[in-house]
């Protein structure tokens, strides 16, 4: 869907290219996060497929289309953006920032109306109150609420977000994250999505790219880069809890084994959690192993800590 | 520029900032520095009468005037300024005390010295002219800083407001169309006028109309293109600030030479009145003088509109003229208009420049009284000037309320 080709781009006066020889190939309905310590490249890599910034040598292709063949507005309009630092337009209310692609499309009023009502309880925000209130009156996270909703706005196929869940707490970021997540299971866009934070790519990206010096170190499935970093760089950049990183994105369904019995047992680990939540409770409650429970609190299998390591030790595909 | 950022300007309903923190009991300080100046001016001078119009005048005080009677109508505005002052002097009904007090105090202080303006001139002679003395300018200033306080705090858009505002010039025209006043030098030298006053202020107010809107045309558009492109910009800054240095009646006189010729090459340009003298160089004058204040606050309007709602603008699709129609201009728009209101303000100033090429306007009342010694008419054409300087500010503030985007405008409550 989106493809670059050894792409490069060398601010004038920069000692070095801000992105260099960059390919990367990102499939229809795929999230792949561009992530890299601070001024690796990112920001100006996102740019330039939506062409904010013109590369100096390489293409980039959207579909089939090299961008440079499309007129740029018309480009930016198929493309959704949410930008770093949010970016809502200080004079305008929320419909008016949300209708900002759809007006430039020319839809009708009462056809922007409906859309923003339906965008805004998509991010969770109640119609009534926000749609009429201005960005200065948001707090962090539903001003980068408004900003999901305004890159969905015309609905495109592609969506470009740079650290969009930047400016907030922990908390709210990780409602954002879910809410993305349970977005993007519904509309299937494409997303290059770029964030400083490696839980929030693992947790987030189909696959990870990661980037270094503006070029390209590793491009992989979360699970994959976590267990075998291309080098000493990535290894530290995902950090020495990358083990536990990957506990946690995997189930525990695939890996307990299955019994069936009483109803509310205790001690035990819910079915829905993941690995690392399940060897975090066996710990706590120190026996090596755990029943594992359904929604309705009754037995569903059992889960030891060498089940885990046996999972851990298995390759990754 | 200081001045054009400061958006508590715009602010209706602000209080003033000027409040003093700390003590649980102060006077309203604007309040009592006037009573003080107002205490100052009863030592002064009341009034001077001269045995013609050119004459040098005999002082008066206010005791040689006035009769105790008199002098209590003098006080008896100021008495309820000290009031005003002193007894709960932050509520809004000691501001308004304060303010249609002081307001009233300028249109009593007229009418008392239009009353005595008779029998004083009729002492010394036929051609005897009464003016008035020192004593009564100071009481009018301090009567002036008053109103502008007390609208403040009042509200710019509020009824209070605009009564307190309005008082003192509504009750002087009034007193002046009953001729109450009509003892008095000033209007003396306007009924001596006879039809050219009213025509000297329409056309002053034709040049500098068209100036300032010729110039925010001009101005805003250099001042966008001077934005847009970069190679652009010095050039345009270097040749907008070169006409500020030139000396506003040495300008005119340069333009004197290039108009002139221009009307004898192109004898249409004649027939519509361009000429080496007369409006044109002073309309052209008066624009280019404009246009550095309207330049430079369009560009730093437009500089001042963070980059990532540029950006957020342009990534969305928005060609550039539309990003600076809907994104930019409208964010800049107060800050362009305050330097269009500081253009205005330069331009009615400087509008009485055209007295040297035969333009009309309020200039010669100005100078031709300056050159005889006729000081009443150096004055009437002073207050039609403050006069007219104080309703274009008033105008501005409206337009800057007007075209800057809801949501800003908040923002500056
Ligand atoms: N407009 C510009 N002109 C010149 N240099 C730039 C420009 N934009 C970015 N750079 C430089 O290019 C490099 C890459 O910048 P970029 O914004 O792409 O980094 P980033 O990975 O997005 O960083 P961050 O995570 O801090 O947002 C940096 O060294 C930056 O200083
Ligand atoms: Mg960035």
């Amino acid at each position: 869907m989106i493809r670059l080709e050894s792409v490069s781009k060398h601010y004038e006066g920069a000692e070095r290219p801000a992105v260099n020889e960059f390919s990367l190939e990102v499939a229809e309905g795929e999230v792949v996060v561009l992530i890299g310590p601070s001024g690796c490249g990112k920001s100006t890599t996102l740019r330039m497929i939506n062409r904010l910034i013109e590369p100096d040598s390489g293409s980039l292709f959207l579909g089939d289309d090299d961008v440079r063949t499309l007129r740029v507005e018309e480009l930016r309009r198929g493309i959704g953006y949410a930008i770093q630092g949010v970016g809502l337009f200080p004079h305008w209310s929320v419909r008016q920032n949300i209708g900002t692609v759809p007006r430039l499309l020319g839809w009708d009023k009462p056809r922007i109306e409906d859309r923003s009502r339906e965008l805004l309880e998509l991010v969770g925000l109640d119609p009534e109150r926000y749609l009429e209130a201005y960005p200065d009156e948001l707090s962090g996270g539903e001003a980068q609420r408004v900003g999901v909703a305004r890159a969905l706005a015309a609905d495109p196929p592609v969506l470009l977000m740079d650290e969009p869940f930047g400016a907030v707490d922990p908390l709210t970021r990780d409602r954002l994250q879910r809410e993305f997540l349970d977005i993007q299971r519904r509309l299937r866009k494409t997303v290059v999505f770029v964030t400083h934070d490696i839980d929030e790519a693992v947790r987030l990206g189909d696959r990870i790219a990661i980037m270094r010096d503006g070029g390209l170190v590793q491009y992989d499935i979360p699970e994959r880069v976590l267990a075998y970093p291309a080098d000493e760089f990535v290894a530290e950049f995902v950090g020495a809890e990358r083990a536990l990183k990957r506990l946690s994105l995997a189930g525990l369904r695939s890996v307990m084994r299955p019994q069936s019995g009483d109803c509310g047992i205790d001690p035990s680990v819910g079915v829905n959690a993941n690995l690392r939540e399940a060897l975090s409770r066996i710990l706590e409650v120190g026996e090596g192993a755990l029943d594992v429970v359904a929604e309705d609190g009754c037995l569903v299998g059992r889960v030891s800590i060498e089940d885990i390591l046996a999972h851990f030790q298995r390759p990754v595909a | 520029m200081s001045e054009s950022l400061a958006p508590g300007a715009l602010r209706p309903g602000a209080i003033s900032t000027a409040r003093p923190s700390g003590s649980r009991f102060s006077a309203h300080k604007i309040g009592v520095s006037a009573l003080v100046l107002v205490a100052i001016s009863l030592m002064l001078p009341f009034a001077s009468v001269s045995h013609s119009r050119i004459a040098t005048g005999q002082s008066l005080q206010v005791w040689d005037v006035l009769d105790l009677l008199g002098i209590a109508v003098l006080s008896a505005p100021w008495a309820v300024v000290l009031v005003g002052s002193i007894f709960r002097p932050r509520s809004r009904m000691s501001s308004a005390m304060r303010g249609g007090a002081a307001a009233s105090s300028v249109v009593v202080w007229m009418l008392v010295s239009g009353a005595a303006a008779g029998p004083a001139v009729q002492r010394v002679g036929p051609y005897a002219r009464y003016s008035l003395g020192a004593g009564v300018w100071l009481a009018g200033f301090a009567a002036f800083a008053l109103i502008i306080s007390a609208r403040r705090e009042l509200g710019l858009g509020t009824v209070p407001g605009w009564v307190v505002t309005l008082l003192a010039p509504v009750g002087i025209a009034i007193a002046a169309a009953m001729g109450s006043l009509d003892d008095l030098g000033i209007l003396v030298e306007y009924h001596n006028l006879g039809q050219r006053f009213w025509p000297s202020v329409g056309q002053h107010i034709t040049y500098s109309a068209s100036s300032i809107i010729v110039a925010t045309i001009l101005g805003v558009g250099l001042g966008v293109v001077a934005y847009r492109f970069r190679r652009a910009s010095a050039p345009i800054f270097s040749v907008v600030s070169a006409f500020q240095t030139v000396p506003g009646l040495a300008l005119i006189g340069i333009l004197v030479a290039p108009m002139a010729a221009l009307s004898y090459a192109f004898p249409a340009l004649r027939r519509i009145g361009v000429g080496g003298l007369g409006w044109a160089p002073v309309v052209l004058a008066l624009t280019l003088y404009a246009l550095l204040a309207i330049v430079r606050n369009t560009y730093a309007g437009l500089a001042s509109v963070p980059p990532q709602t540029v950006e957020a603008g342009r990534g969305m699709g928005m060609t550039s003229s539309q990003v600076v129609r809907r994104v930019q201009m409208p964010l800049a728009a107060p800050v362009v208009f305050s330097g269009v209101r500081t253009a205005s303000q330069q331009t009615v100033a400087n509008a009485t420049l055209g007295a040297f090429v035969a333009a009309g306007g309020l200039g010669p009342l100005v100078f031709f009284g300056l050159a005889q010694q006729a000081n009443d008419l150096v004055v009437l054409g002073s207050i039609a000037l403050v006069a007219l300087a104080l309703t274009v500010d008033g105008l501005m503030r409206g337009l800057q309320y007007l075209v800057t985007p809801k949501r800003i405008r908040e923002h500056m409550r």
